[in-house]
């Protein structure tokens, strides 16, 4: 790469301090919790930090987007030193999956809304104001949708037909899933 | 006097406030010949003697007494009387839940003896196709009741006693001979309790059905449209080669009642849980409904 956004010299700034938080980087782009710069900030300025977290998060990101293999990762790091190097190569090859996971799910959310969480209760009616024995058993569904412009909860009722209507026509996008997997 | 006779009367007496505030001798004769008229098989007991509501003893319990229609149902300030002499405050009636009948409903059951039992099975029927969400002929109605010399007035009140007494009916899933044999202890004539019992007896299920339709609903699955994908590259990852499913669905919310169409992706893993934790769903809701 020509013109990487990632210097040699940001990664070198990470190995001014002894203990590594490479992984704790990698939590973050995992959407877990981003290590604080308050722990860091006798050895780092807040301009370094920002660009040691940068070129840190986008290497990892590169190098499981392209797929890297090892050398190819060493190769891009052919500037820092050696301990350092492998310091690197080490989290990556722990985490690689975690990553990749993590890049996945963001690329299917890539769209207008994405079904993040779903929740069911079954019910039964007992009676109503119009009927003062029903008996007929209900499911409500709750499906968070992520949009764009932030979350909404659709709920639903669905009584026996319904459910199976729904679990029918389901099916059948399962077995074309599968077909997919297979 | 027969024994029968002889209680009712004495019971009647005993509502009228007790000796210092006896009924009029006027009050007194009407009501004994209406108890003369009764086939006094029903005997009444002194145990029907409570005023549930009004918390006061019978002596203190004073009711205005109101003469209405030629059915011999009284009413009062706090309860009607059937001709027995029977408080039917104290009755309970399986149509109306195991609770008293309204007493407008009482009331209006007078009216809807003036017509002939033909002509208000005709209107049951009318009134029938109107709870099963088809529009009622008000033409053919006030034929029927034009006979009887109806008000317009009226005809409303009939037919909201016909509507109450079959909803009524059909939501505590009375059969038709019970809800005749209760029809007939308010005052109904025999000849009307035959046909609208029949008439209800016939579209009760379909009654039945209606409601159940009816009943509250909160947001409907109208349809659900899918499609699965299979994702290729993205901007994030040059290789994904993993499908995924879009889906559609068609929420008919409690708020609005329009269908609202939901579109949203979901990951080929997360849909495979939804599915099956829905067939969980399915199977305990088939065990409920076959126990």
């Amino acid at each position: 790469m020509d013109d990487p956004i990632y210097s040699n010299e940001s990664i070198e700034l990470l190995m001014k301090y002894e203990s590594n938080n490479c992984p704790q980087l990698v939590d973050g782009i995992c959407h877990r919790t981003k290590p604080k710069y308050d722990d860091y900030s006798k050895v780092w300025s807040l301009q370094e930090w920002w660009s040691l977290a940068d070129a840190y998060t986008e290497l990892y990101r590169q190098a499981v987007k392209h797929c890297w293999s090892k050398d190819q990762l060493l190769s891009e790091l052919s500037g820092i030193r050696e301990e350092y190097q492998s310091v690197v190569c080490d989290v990556l090859t722990s985490r690689e999956k975690d990553i990749r996971n993590q890049l996945l799910l963001d690329s299917h959310a890539i769209s207008h809304a994405t079904m993040t969480d779903f929740d069911w209760k079954l019910k039964l009616v007992m009676g109503s104001d119009k009927l003062s024995t029903v008996h007929e058993p209900l499911l409500s569904v709750d499906l968070d949708v992520q949009m764009t412009d932030g979350r909404k909860t659709v709920s639903m009722e669905l009584n026996r037909e319904q459910l199976s209507g729904l679990i029918s026509s389901l099916e059948a996008a399962n077995k074309a899933l599968l077909q997919l997997k297979s | 006097m027969t024994k029968a006779v002889k209680r009712c009367v004495e019971f009647t007496l005993c509502m009228s406030s007790g000796a210092s505030r006896l009924a009029t001798q006027k009050e007194y004769a009407l009501r004994f010949r209406c108890l003369r008229h009764e086939e006094l098989s029903r005997s009444v007991s002194p145990a029907h003697v409570t005023y549930p509501g009004t918390g006061l003893p019978p002596k203190t319990y004073q009711p205005t007494w109101v003469r209405r229609g030629s059915m011999g149902i009284w009413l009062t300030n706090k309860t009607a009387f059937h001709r027995t002499g029977r408080p039917t405050s104290n009755m309970r009636f399986r149509f109306c839940g195991d609770l008293d009948c309204p007493d407008w409903v009482l009331a209006e059951i007078s009216i809807l003896s003036k017509m002939t039992s033909i002509k208000m099975k005709l209107l049951c029927v009318q009134v029938i196709k109107m709870m099963l969400g088809q529009e009622i002929d008000y033409d053919k109605v006030y034929k029927l009741t034009a006979d009887a010399k109806f008000e317009e007035g009226d005809v409303k009140a009939s037919i909201s006693a016909l509507h109450f007494i079959l909803a009524s009916a059909a939501k505590y899933a009375v059969d038709a001979d019970s809800l005749a044999n209760e029809l007939q202890q308010l005052g109904l004539p025999k000849e009307h309790t035959a046909s609208l019992g029949k008439s209800y007896g016939d579209s009760l299920c379909q009654l039945q059905e209606q409601f159940g339709k009816e009943s509250l609903k909160l947001s409907q699955l109208e349809g659900v449209e899918w499609r699965v994908d299979y994702i290729l590259s993205s901007s994030l990852l040059q290789e994904i080669n993993e499908p995924c499913v879009q889906m559609k669905m068609n929420v008919k919310s409690v708020a609005t009642g329009t269908a609202e169409p939901v579109a949203f992706t979901a990951t080929s893993d997360k849909f495979r849980v939804f599915l099956n934790e829905l067939k969980q769903a399915g199977a305990m809701m088939d065990n409920l409904a076959s126990t």
